[in-house]
């Protein structure tokens, strides 16, 4: 079986993905796919490149708790993470996050569940790499917030 | 043996990926491996205690009061930003 967690350098197709996460024809409602993409940091055209470092082996073992927590907070079906690493330029894509499930809502909370899980928790590194100098991405406190406000949030069992 | 694993911008200022230590009971927690960590490799001091910097073992993380075993695989890393 493939597997639902993969950290890899090559490129992913969002169609392909798509294609996985829509299954056979029966049980699937909803499809919610999020990409993350490598962003021009300085608005000026002069970044060069994203590397992105990770602690291979727990990168993919803490993902896969997340993506377990999502299945037990929501009515999921097949789940699919793909998060990219090495040397990466503005525009190329770094994550996506595909889940599908009978209905948009448990979809939709669940894929954002996940990608807020998986920025504050995953062992991944970003270094900006422009003209003239380099330096790690500083996490920010924002990204700690987005994960801290599911804490109290409904489980599967509330919200049905 | 103990095999230690420095990340991102821990790694780059100790100048190294990972050290292996003999294991030694008597110290055998977070806060005693960092000790025996900073009289040995320069730089360490003050990088692998710091507030921000978490610590694995064995691909869990862990407190500074973390017992350790023999064998384990112990990482010091900064906070996350992927995604």
């Amino acid at each position: 079986m493939r597997a639902e967690v993969e950290v890899r350098e090559a490129d992913f197709s969002v169609h392909e993905e798509y294609a996985r996460l829509r299954g056979e024809p029966g049980g699937t409602g909803a499809c919610v796919l999020f990409t993350g993409l490598v962003r021009d940091w300085t608005g000026a055209g002069s970044a060069l490149a994203l590397e992105l470092e990770h602690y291979p082996g727990m990168t993919e073992s803490s993902i896969a708790a997340i993506v377990d927590e999502a299945r037990a907070r929501w009515r999921l079906g097949a789940v699919r993470v793909i998060h990219r690493v090495g040397r990466l330029a503005p525009g190329e894509q770094i994550v996506l996050v595909g889940v599908s499930s009978a209905h948009r809502g448990d979809a939709f909370a669940a894929c954002e569940f996940i990608m807020d899980y998986l920025k504050t928790r995953a062992p991944i590194w970003k270094k900006e790499i422009g003209a003239a100098d380099a330096r790690w991405v500083e996490s920010r406190g924002s990204d700690a917030h987005a994960a801290e406000r599911w804490r109290d949030s409904k489980t599967k069992e509330e919200t049905t | 043996m103990l095999r230690v694993l420095f990340f991102a911008s821990i790694r780059e200022r100790l100048g190294r990926r990972e050290a292996a230590l003999a294991f030694d009971a008597a110290g055998a927690t977070i806060t005693g491996l960092v000790a025996r960590l900073e009289s040995e490799l320069p730089g360490c001091s003050g990088v692998l205690l710091a507030e921000k910097t978490i610590v694995a073992v064995n691909r869990e993380v862990v407190t500074r009061a973390q017992a350790l075993r023999d064998g384990d695989e112990v990482a010091f890393y900064p906070p996350v930003t992927g995604g």
